[in-house]
């Protein structure tokens, strides 16, 4: 469970590389700076790539975690971002 | 033509209507509900398959990488079919002036996949009827795609230039020493930057980009293999990687 309040949810599951990615940030742009993105995904592959996209772009990844088979992320806009 | 044959090939010849409806909507058509677009789809047989991609058509294979790596249609690229983004996934990897047919594990899945593609603007000639099964049937070849595993690959002592193809980020937060980077968004437009004379290991974060362009890669004449199970396998075993620069 997590007690990070999230802005923003964005529904990625189903999609494939490099969607998720893709479309998170897309959606980051209409946050402003410390305001938090919720993503649901479901590609194995978005562990590895949010960590990646999120430190490339000046985003702090406040926490993942998996439920039921869907990856969650809590993703924070960085003040340069 | 005969009158039978004109028969046959009518009934073969199938419309579909896509309304502003969830499949409108999931291509970001701006469709609303009362909009509709004609979509064509055809039914093709593998001699007709055969004679379009004589002439140009390129075969997208929408199945899962490791059923495409087993057997497939040479020259064929590997797309995996994804109601809620091939779209979208098409747009960013395959150029806009080619004609594609589709090939998939059942009718049902290649028709939907020809009539996304249609409507995004794609132009699209149909898909292979009864799939690989029909094709072999017919009396046509197959062939297939190696897979290396991570530990081989790691073994292998240089034996493979390395192919990341994942995004520029991803590859500046980590990858095999070595690498060059070549997304899978660019691999169509840059396949002829790689030395003809190459063996190429085609990693991603688990195997659905990869295999994509291993499959652009060997179209072109490449001599490309998958890495089975990707960065994800690779991470796992705790095998080394670099981080920044390209």
């Amino acid at each position: 469970m997590s007690d990070i309040t999230e802005t923003k949810v964005l529904d990625v599951t189903g999609l494939l590389c490099p969607m998720p990615v893709v479309k998170a940030s897309k959606e980051m742009r209409s946050l402003e700076a410390g305001e938090v993105l919720k993503i649901l995904a479901t590609d194995r592959g978005a562990v590895a790539d949010f960590p990646a996209w999120a430190e490339d772009t000046g985003n702090e990844l406040l926490t993942q975690n998996e439920e039921d088979g869907v990856f969650v992320f809590f993703i924070k806009k960085g003040a340069e971002a | 033509m005969c009158l039978c044959s004109l028969s046959r090939r009518a009934q073969r010849r199938e419309f579909r209507r896509v309304s502003g409806g969830p499949l409108g909507q999931a291509l970001n058509l701006g469709l609303s509900d009362g909009d509709q677009v004609r979509v064509e789809v055809w039914r093709l047989e593998a001699e007709e398959v055969e004679a379009k991609l004589a002439g140009g058509s390129v075969l997208i294979d929408l199945r899962p990488p490791l059923a495409f790596a087993c057997e497939h249609i040479e020259g064929s690229v590997n797309l995996q079919f994804s109601h809620a983004d091939l779209a979208d996934r098409a747009d960013l990897v395959l150029p806009s002036d080619i004609s594609v047919i589709m090939c998939a594990g059942t009718d049902a899945t290649a028709r939907s996949g020809a009539e996304i593609l249609s409507v995004a603007g794609l132009g699209v000639d149909g898909f292979l009827g009864g799939g690989l099964s029909e094709w072999v049937r017919a009396g046509r070849a197959c062939t297939s795609t190696p897979v290396i595993s991570v530990d081989d690959l790691n073994a292998s002592n240089g034996e493979f230039q390395v192919i990341d193809a994942r995004e520029s980020y991803e590859y500046r937060y980590g990858h095999i020493s070595g690498a060059r980077l070549l997304s899978s968004m660019e691999a169509w437009q840059r396949v002829e930057d790689l030395p003809p004379t190459g063996r190429y290991a085609v990693v991603c974060g688990e195997q659905v980009r990869s295999s994509l362009v291993a499959s652009i890669l060997r179209r072109a004449g490449r001599d490309a293999l998958v890495v089975g199970g990707g960065m994800a396998d690779w991470l796992e075993r705790g095998f080394p990687v670099e981080k920044a620069g390209y």
